[in-house]
């Protein structure tokens, strides 16, 4: 805090002077209050956007593999925004993904056992669609992060158990 | 003026934890069309490997010639995708085969821009001659 001698030898602050000072801080603190919360909102999206990312590789990728494996198929699209596969092996009982209401995740679930979800973000749109008799289109699989960004891929699987 | 000298140094801080922060989201945004690309040329490379030979979409094309679509996820263009199939000759049987159609190679490139950045995924397989 300044500090002077003045000619009368009286020493502090003036109210005008402390009044500045304290209108500064304010100013000051509010800037980093919300330079502070709008990086920890920015980090918190960016954080579920590449998880979401990561959840919607995992799917794709299990997809392709259970679907290599596979020897036939069915699209279920009963739910036109909620579809579900069921795939069949030569050796190995059928698996069907199925999208979950209950927690909105894409369940494998293998002669009714519920094998588990894939990931853990929100599924907002799971659409297939048959392409010939060993090819499947995943459409569109959307999702949404739990800060409501949405995350979106598609491809193409190949049947290759026949 | 150590004051002010403070006050500069402890500006440039905030502008650079900030800018990195946006630097930060603008990766994390690109990271994800790269992953849809990616998905996307996988797709691509299955198709091509589940059609046979003759198929329009998978024509053998001289080099230089290319098969091109749309890169599109729901609906919205990201960039263009372009694949080629060209025969190749396997060594292994013969280095002086005449026959130079052993097996084909299939490359597929899909071409996006996030911002001014442009970027590419590229994936090659070989598929049996037919």
């Amino acid at each position: 805090m300044t500090q002077w001698s003045g000619a009368s030898g009286e020493r502090g602050v003036t109210l005008t002077e402390l009044t500045i000072i304290g209108v500064l801080a304010t100013i000051v603190m509010v800037a980093l209050t919300g330079f502070y919360m709008n990086s920890q909102r920015m980090w918190m999206d960016t954080s579920t956007k590449a998880m979401a990312q990561r959840d919607a590789t995992l799917i794709v990728e299990t997809l392709r593999q259970r679907v290599h494996e596979a020897d036939d198929y069915v699209v279920d699209t009963d739910d036109a925004i909620h579809n579900s596969l069921t795939l069949s092996y030569k050796y190995n009982p059928t698996l069907v993904f199925d999208w979950d209401s209950s927690d909105s995740l894409i369940h494998i679930i293998q002669t009714g056992t519920d094998l588990g979800a894939l990931g853990q973000t929100h599924v907002l749109r799971f659409e297939l669609a048959p392409d010939g008799p060993n090819l499947i289109d995943l459409t569109l699989l959307e999702q949404r992060t739990a800060t409501g960004d949405t995350v979106r891929i598609q491809s193409q699987f190949q049947l290759l158990g026949g | 003026m150590e004051v002010i000298v403070a006050t500069v140094i402890a500006t440039f801080a905030v502008i650079g934890l900030a800018y990195t922060f946006g630097m930060g989201r603008g990766f994390i945004d690109r990271f994800e069309v790269g992953r849809a690309a990616l998905a996307e040329a996988q797709g691509r490379m299955e198709m091509i490997a589940s059609r046979p030979a003759s198929d329009t979409l998978c024509r053998i094309y001289p080099v230089g010639q290319y098969h091109m679509s749309y890169f599109r996820v729901d609906g919205r263009t990201l960039g263009t995708e372009l694949w080629t199939v060209i025969w190749k000759d396997d060594p292994a049987d013969n280095p002086n085969d005449p026959n130079q159609h052993d097996l084909r190679e299939a490359t597929v490139t899909v071409r996006f821009q996030h911002g001014e950045i442009p970027d590419s995924v590229r994936l090659t397989r070989l598929l049996p001659p037919i």
